[in-house]
């Protein structure tokens, strides 16, 4: 499974949100994380994009009225979005072990 | 704070989000939205709120959140359409008659379209093949005398070098002048090879040029620097097929050329023969001339008062020519100003873009080559419409009038479930299929008509369509996706909502007839055809007319018996004897009736030209001659009568160094009628100050000759002012002959020339060939206009035997119960042929007002001009009478002379 580095982020997101991970929330939390205020375009396209390449599952959750009736779509971390998340890291890792004075602080751990 | 009242976004984003979005993802999105909205509303006010919200909204607006336009269960359409080309091309095959009629009428149309394209676009692009063409200019004169103006497309030897100097926008200025302007328009060039052969050769299309001129145009190279090649005094530069005449096909450069037997040219580069879209064509082109007089005092004596230059200025890349232009009004009193006080006249300068050259401004004087028109090509350009039109509306006919045929075929596709819109596409892709046959026929037509159609244009575009500009420019393939994508949609889409629009029962019961609406439209159609028709061919009558008028009219002179032979330009100081012993030899031939030399003769617009008033008037009265240097026999030769007054007498000459003197000159009835004399008679004896350069003097007017076709008919007679020049005179030598032997006594005419001048070259023509080229551009107008009246008159022709044969078809059974209960096959054919009538006298009742009006616009042009006539009404309807009621005879006969029962049996 490839997949680009912003959706990693999006699925990380996506995981550690658990039962509650729907747009806003996930935009929410990046911007904690990260810093970075993703557009919401870009956030529901990657959604999209990961549930097409079976990353994402998504349910329909209930009505709030903050969101004027509408429902939410509630995501969930597929195990091969479990997967893809595992890749992307071991691809990071072995790319980094090759950097001489990089200190990624893993040694402590 | 109040979180349940209405903090809404603006109503108007939100639509625009659900215009965009597709029913799968606006819930979730807007809910989103929505959401930050409100928590943005809370912490930044209202104004931030709606704007982060607009332009999440505009973020949004990407591919995953756009409505699909097609289903979201998608089929798999690559079946359906392989069974629509089999259907298709099935359809074509089994009416091999009515798909023939289609294809090759189209193909016919777009070759015909693409052939005029080509010209088109050769005639718009002239020029532009220069590097600079864009930033090229020509300085023209706009003259002002006597309150009439007038363009000349030279200008004065100064005003290119005092440009340059003058203004820091001009780059580079260039003049060219040609040699008639000296030494008359044809010199003999003569080269001495190795074994010591002399080969002589006339060429006219001969000029001197400033060096610059190589290098502000493009014109390519074969030897030599274009750089340096005219520099030096005494250079010539040669075209390669000049070059190959003289020298083979060897490298010539520091060969020597001589012209007229005396001054000798090193040959200094050959560029390539100057192709067929250049305003300027020349063979030769030597420095001397501007060279000599750039350094020399006489030219600057000449400075501002000869307008013979043809002066380019090649601008800066941000020099705006507008601006310039304006400041050339002060520029020309700068230098003209004393000039225009003395002599009464008014000047500017005008700078006319290189690339208008050829087609702009059509009524400039001194033009190099003749000019292209305009209006010619964009005529040529609404036909080539036209015929593609026709073309065009043949298939909708076609294809709508035998739609009866696939009713089934639709309504079965209807039963099985076949939407309108895929009906619509199956048969948009048929048109599609039989345009781009036809666009393959028309390729193939192309390949072998156009170097026919070059010679008829007239114009030298390269042997085939793929050599020509028109290609490598990558225009023709934009206007030939645009035929084929107009085509296939203008003639496909109406058969196309015809057929699908059937209705399912009826057609499958078998109840189904054409529609009212289809005939009325399928009439209007084949009306417009008709109009279309009836114009061209009115249109192409009066061309054809007007023409032949123009070539058949009394000249005032037999041009047909007139021989005309080059003046020795090789020659010493005996020269006039030499011509005396001439005339005597060539007078004593029975067959030759009159000899006369002349400085110039009928059939072109004279180059030398001047004022002239009446004695004792100021400059206000002048009024424009054209000079004539003549020997007595002119006159008696040419046959034109001496209205008032005598000839000149033997020893009368012009000889303008001798001041105070009254010189006897002789004018034409023109000239009469301008200088306000009520008759000829009057004008005897009458003093005038006439002009020659500057200068003016007296002359008496000793005799009137009658008025005579100096130009084409096209022009209205010229004014006239004859000289006495007796003996030898510069340019031409007519010869009167009586023409029971022309052949012997032409070639008795060339030895006495060889014997009299050695080392000349013996070139004659007949004066009415010579006097006819002037008609070769209205000729071929002509013949483009009749070929192509033919061509669409042929492809109206095949639409209506196409339409006649499907509609006596559809008819087989009333004709056979006709025929039983009695009715005779010349009945029949008067009621089938009804409708065709009654469309003929309704196209022509439309067409000829348009046609009377634009042909009474272009016979305006013409000085001397036939009158319409009654052909031009009558002709078009009985050609097109003839034609359709041919068809549909035959038709009719056909179906009406078979056994009636076996169309009758079945029921």
């Amino acid at each position: 499974m490839k997949i680009g580095a912003f959706e990693e982020l999006v699925l990380l997101a996506v995981g550690s949100l658990g039962e509650n991970a729907y747009g806003v929330a996930v935009k929410e939390l990046l911007k904690e994380k990260t810093g970075r205020t993703p557009s919401i375009g870009a956030l529901h396209s990657a959604l999209y994009r990961l549930e097409d390449k079976g990353c994402l599952n998504s349910s329909e959750g209930g009505a709030t009225s903050e969101r004027g009736g509408r429902r939410k779509k509630f995501y969930t971390l597929t195990a091969a979005g479990k997967n893809a998340i595992i890749d992307a890291n071991r691809i990071r890792l072995q790319f980094s072990k090759n950097i001489e004075g990089l200190n990624l602080g893993l040694d402590e751990s | 704070m109040n979180p349940e009242g209405k903090q809404h976004p603006p109503k108007w984003t939100d639509r625009l989000l659900q215009w965009f979005c597709s029913e799968q993802v606006i819930e979730t999105l807007q809910g989103d939205l929505h959401e930050l909205y409100i928590k943005r509303r809370r912490r930044s006010g209202k104004f931030r709120a709606d704007l982060y919200f607009f332009l999440d909204v505009i973020d949004v607006c990407r591919p995953f959140a756009l409505k699909r336009r097609s289903n979201p269960n998608n089929l798999n359409y690559d079946g359906i359409f392989q069974n629509y080309f089999k259907a298709g091309s099935r359809n074509l095959i089994r009416n091999k008659s009515f798909s023939t009629i289609n294809i090759f009428g189209l193909a016919i149309g777009m070759a015909a379209f693409f052939l005029i394209i080509q010209y088109v676009d050769f005639e718009l692009n002239y020029d532009k093949f220069h590097q600079n063409s864009d930033r090229i200019y020509r300085v023209i004169i706009d003259s002002e005398r006597s309150s009439s103006s007038s363009l000349i497309a030279s200008n004065h030897p100064g005003t290119g070098p005092s440009m340059k100097t003058d203004f820091p926008e001009v780059e580079e200025y260039a003049r060219i002048i040609h040699q008639s302007i000296f030494m008359g328009e044809v010199t003999t060039w003569s080269y001495i090879d190795e074994p010591g052969r002399e080969k002589i050769f006339n060429e006219a299309r001969v000029f001197s040029a400033d060096p610059s001129f190589l290098t502000m145009f493009s014109f390519p190279f074969v030897f030599g620097d274009p750089g340096n090649a005219l520099t030096d005094i005494n250079s010539v530069v040669i075209s390669q097929s000049v070059s190959e005449k003289f020298f083979g096909p060897e490298n010539p450069l520091g060969k020597t050329l001589t012209l007229n037997g005396r001054q000798t040219y090193n040959v200094t580069g050959v560029f390539k023969d100057i192709p067929g879209n250049s305003h300027i064509k020349f063979d030769l082109l030597i420095s001397s001339f501007l060279k000599q007089w750039s350094d020399g005092e006489w030219l600057k004596e000449k400075s501002w008062v000869w307008p013979e230059f043809y002066t380019y200025v090649r601008l800066t890349p941000q020099a705006d020519p507008k601006h310039l232009e304006t400041k050339l009004e002060d520029f020309v009193v700068k230098y003209t100003g004393d000039l225009m006080k003395e002599w009464n006249f008014k000047q500017r300068f005008l700078l006319q873009p290189l690339t208008d050259i050829h087609l702009g401004s059509s009524n400039i004087r001194k033009e190099i080559e003749v000019r292209g028109s305009e209006r010619t090509v964009y005529f040529l350009l609404g036909i080539a419409t036209l015929i593609l039109v026709i073309a065009w509306i043949n298939y909708i006919n076609l294809s709508t009038s035998t739609s009866i045929k696939r009713a089934r075929e639709v309504g079965l596709r209807k039963v099985v479930g076949a939407s309108k819109p895929q009906l619509i596409t199956q048969f948009l892709l048929e048109s599609a299929m039989v345009n781009l046959l036809a666009i393959l026929c028309s390729f193939i037509l192309i390949f072998f008509t156009y170097p026919f159609f070059g010679q008829l244009a007239g114009k030298n575009m390269g042997d085939s369509l793929l050599e020509s500009s028109l290609i490598s420019g990558g225009r023709f393939w934009l206007i030939l996706s645009g035929v084929f994508i107009l085509g296939s949609f203008l003639a496909g889409l109406y058969p196309a909502f015809v057929l699908s629009s059937f209705r399912i029962v009826t057609v499958l019961k078998g109840k189904f007839f054409g529609s009212k609406s289809g005939i009325i439209l399928r009439k209007t159609l084949v009306g417009s055809q008709f109009v279309i028709s009836v114009a061209l061919i009115a249109g192409t009558i009066m061309v054809y007319k007007q023409v032949s008028f123009m070539r058949n009219q009394e000249l005032g002179y037999s041009a047909e018996q007139l021989l005309v032979i080059k003046s020795p330009s090789v020659g010493d100081s005996t020269i006039r004897s030499r011509m005396t012993t001439f005339k005597t030899e060539l007078m004593r031939n029975p067959e030759i009736n009159g000899l006369a030399p002349s400085s110039q003769i009928p059939g072109k617009l004279i180059p030398m030209a001047n004022s002239i008033r009446n004695f004792g008037e100021g400059t206000g009265g002048n009024v424009r001659t054209y000079h004539y240097m003549i020997d007595r026999d002119f006159f008696d030769t040419f046959g034109l009568d001496i209205v008032a007054g005598r000839n000149f007498r033997v020893n009368e000459s012009r000889d303008l160094q001798d001041t105070g003197t009254i010189f006897a000159i002789m004018v034409n009835e023109q000239v009469t009628e301008s200088l306000g004399y009520s008759g000829a008679q009057e004008a005897i004896d009458q003093l005038v100050y006439f002009a020659v350069g500057t200068k003016d003097w007296v002359g008496k007017i000793v005799g009137v000759v009658e008025n005579f076709n100096q130009q084409s008919l096209r022009e209205g007679y010229d004014p006239i002012l004859f000289f006495p020049f007796p003996g030898f005179s510069g340019q031409y030598i007519t010869i009167n002959l009586n023409m029971i032997h022309p052949d012997e006594t032409i070639s008795f005419i060339e030895d006495q020339y060889r014997q009299a001048f050695p080392g000349n070259q013996f070139d004659y023509f007949f004066l009415d060939d010579f006097f006819d080229r002037q008609y070769a551009a209205d000729q071929q107008f002509g013949k483009l206009f009749g070929l192509f009246s033919g061509l669409a008159l042929a492809i109206a022709c095949l639409g209506l035997l196409g339409l006649s044969t499907f509609m006596i078809s559809q008819r087989t059974k009333e004709i056979a119960v006709r025929k039983v209960l009695g009715s005779t096959i010349p009945g029949m054919i008067h009621l089938f042929s009804k409708d065709f009538i009654r469309l003929i006298v309704a196209a022509n009742l439309i067409a000829l007002p348009v046609v009377y009006f634009f042909i009474r616009n272009w016979l305006s042009d013409f000085a001397f001009r036939t009158n319409i006539g009654w052909s031009m009404f009558i002709v078009p309807a009985i050609v097109l009478l003839v034609i359709s009621l041919t068809t549909v005879s035959i038709q009719t006969i056909r179906t009406g002379s078979m056994n009636a029962t076996r169309f009758l049996r079945s029921e």
